[in-house]
């Protein structure tokens, strides 16, 4: 071994920077985790509740009832992410107004990925991802050819699928969004299944 | 929200490993799936089909051998070191294949060619064996102990590997910031 070798070559601060930065965690896509789930079932590494724990939650509800009648507050525990609406945060962003350098960039990535842990501490995300600037367009008179993709609203860069109690709440959300302060456009659609 | 949520890692591990509890799997999942899918992104530079298969076979390898974790070091790490060694082996299988060594080798030259424009290309130009122990340590912040137990080598040859490593990612990061 080199005798500097012990010594690691100290990077610049500007590198320590930049490596820290590309650490990002990713939610995987759901499709992944309905992947992993099927094939532990099959292995037999999975169990699924009991049956009868399905009427934990209409018991609870009646006895939510009862005590209501009863005059006793209830305290319902928040919903569960799935079970409420969802709504699709797609950020454009018109690539000409890009200036920043890749630096930029990472922090960028970082404060993205920092916005996004919030919003799964708060049980808001479901997953989110960043998309490549192209895309294969199919129509029923063109079958192929990889073209960047420039809608309406810009250049799609990447989305957020998030669950909120109503379109309101999805709403103030997305104007908390990281991408409104770089001149970004964010698009909110519901989900409606 | 369930009756499991405030438990530690271990404490849910030690009830997997009895019930197969799908919740506890849940639970598990939720808390570290996006910081080991977030590694196996860096470790594998993009390659977005390899990361969905390894990340599979980490979860279904971690869950045979949950009884194996008993909370020395923290779950997350434990997981990180399965998903390294089921990365490994991919590599391992692929290095076999010559038409996989000439695909890599066409990869580093297309991002070389494209002079390395962020930290992301600068970390796919890498070989891969370099790749791993600065993504490891530099990106991470694993130690080169840990780093030795998850890639089987001795710390020594962690260290060698990080100050080349380091080296072949400051020729490409330095050389972009120069002609900017």
């Amino acid at each position: 071994m080199h005798a500097d070798e012990n010594h690691e070559t100290d990077l610049a601060p500007q590198e320590q920077d930049a490596l820290r930065g590309a650490r990002v965690d990713y939610s995987p896509p759901l499709q992944i985790e309905a992947r992993i789930r099927q094939e532990l079932r099959r292995r037999g590494l999975l169990v699924s509740p009991p049956a009868w724990r399905n009427w934990r939650l209409p018991g609870a509800l009646v006895l939510m009832v009862l005590a209501f009648a009863l005059g006793i507050r209830w305290r319902v525990p928040l919903p569960r992410a799935e079970s409420r609406p969802r709504f699709m945060l797609l950020l454009y962003e018109d690539p000409s107004n890009w200036k920043g350098t890749s630096e930029d960039h990472a922090k960028l990535v970082k404060e993205y990925g920092a916005w996004a842990r919030t919003l799964e501490r708060r049980g808001a995300l479901i997953t989110a991802d960043e998309l490549d600037r192209s895309a294969t367009v199919l129509t029923s008179a063109n079958l192929g050819g990889t073209v960047a993709i420039l809608e309406q609203n810009g250049q799609l860069d990447g989305f957020f699928l998030i669950a909120a109690s109503d379109e309101s709440e999805a709403l103030a959300i997305a104007r908390t969004c990281p991408h409104l302060r770089y001149g970004g456009r964010v698009a909110v659609q519901k989900i409606v299944i | 929200m369930t009756a499991h949520d405030d438990l530690s890692d271990l404490e849910l591990a030690r009830h997997y490993a009895v019930t197969r509890d799908e919740r506890v799997f849940s639970l598990l999942y939720g808390r570290h799936s996006a910081a080991v899918n977030g590694l196996l992104r860096r470790l594998l530079a993009g390659a977005e089909e390899d990361v969905k298969e390894i990340l599979q076979e980490t979860w279904i390898r971690a869950m045979q051998k949950i009884r194996n974790f008993r909370g020395d070091a923290k779950f997350r790490t434990w997981l990180i070191g399965i998903a390294v060694n089921c990365h490994r082996e991919r590599r391992r299988r692929e290095r076999a294949s010559v038409h996989e060594e000439v695909s890599e080798a066409v990869g580093v030259s297309l991002v070389r060619a494209a002079d390395a424009t962020d930290v992301t290309e600068c970390l796919a130009a890498l070989t891969a064996e370099h790749r791993e122990v600065l993504v490891l340590h530099d990106v991470e912040g694993f130690t080169h102990e840990e780093i030795s137990s998850f890639l089987g080598i001795e710390q020594g040859t962690s260290k060698s590997r990080l100050f080349r490593a380091r080296h072949a990612f400051r020729e490409r990061w330095g050389g972009r910031r120069t002609k900017e």
